[in-house]
């Protein structure tokens, strides 16, 4: 995997695709230490010949341009992760959500966000002689 | 190996339990990242002979997973240190109501004896 400046993502990826690597495979985010990070891949069919790539989002800014004018693959891919992560893709036209009815809430794949159905059920394997926590949960998690 | 239906023993189907092997550690109940195991049990006092003192072992009451919010990474099935969870390529086994899905010892145990 290579990581990529977030200023030359989109320029990265033209170069890929001039250079054969017309297959957009996927992109999605990762929450690397409570920073995101944006992955993507493409292939060159012709050799069989793959590239990973990756970029950190600056936490301030939250923002990464987006490739769907270079890959018109690109474009579900990001409203994916634009959904699931709330990294605001510059130039993305199309900001429908498409798994989520609103984008309102918080972005549900961070790790600080707590699912609802978490602070509805109670976790069943909480000791009886002792509190713990459960994994992956953040500590101020609140139980209703 | 494959069972009748050509899909592989080990296929993430269903998971099948062996009550007799468990001892409500709480390990797959508190490893599950779906939170869709649960247990209860309760102690008892068990007297060997030649045994100085009675011994306290746990005893399982309930078992159950719900298959509904199940996702099926085995981590429970990797977890158990007594190898009481194995999966099943069983997969058909679809419910018609709310809470179908949520299946208990018998059911959990009835799978280890499917081909």
């Amino acid at each position: 995997m290579r990581n990529i400046d977030t200023a030359l993502w989109a320029d990265e990826f033209r170069e890929l695709l001039a250079r054969g690597f017309y297959f957009f495979d996927f992109l999605t985010a990762y929450e690397r230490d409570s920073q995101l990070e944006v992955i993507a891949r493409v292939v060159n069919p012709e050799n069989k010949q793959s590239q990973l790539l990756a970029t950190m989002i600056d936490p301030k800014l939250g923002e990464v341009t987006s490739l769907a004018s270079i890959y018109l693959g690109a474009v579900w891919h990001e409203r994916e992760t634009a959904e699931m992560f709330g990294i605001y893709f510059v130039g993305l036209v199309d900001d429908r959500p498409l798994l989520r009815r609103s984008l309102l809430g918080a972005p549900p794949m961070l790790k600080s966000t707590v699912l609802a159905a978490r602070m509805l059920k109670p976790w069943p394997g909480q000791p009886s002689h002792r509190k713990q926590q459960p994994i992956g949960v953040v500590e101020d998690w609140l139980q209703l | 190996m494959t069972n009748p239906s050509g899909i592989p023993a080990q296929a993430h189907g269903v998971i099948a339990l062996t009550a007799s092997a468990c001892t409500s550690c709480m390990i797959c109940v508190r490893e599950c990242p779906a939170w869709c195991i649960e247990l209860e049990s309760h102690d008892e006092e068990v007297t060997e002979p030649g045994a100085r003192r009675p011994r306290t072992v746990s005893v399982l009451d309930t078992f159950t997973i719900d298959f509904g919010l199940c996702m099926y990474c085995g981590i429970c099935v990797d977890v158990c240190p007594f190898d009481a969870l194995e999966w099943h390529s069983e997969f058909d086994y679809a419910a018609g109501s709310p809470g179908g899905l949520i299946q208990g010892i018998n059911e959990l145990e009835s799978w280890q004896s499917k081909p």
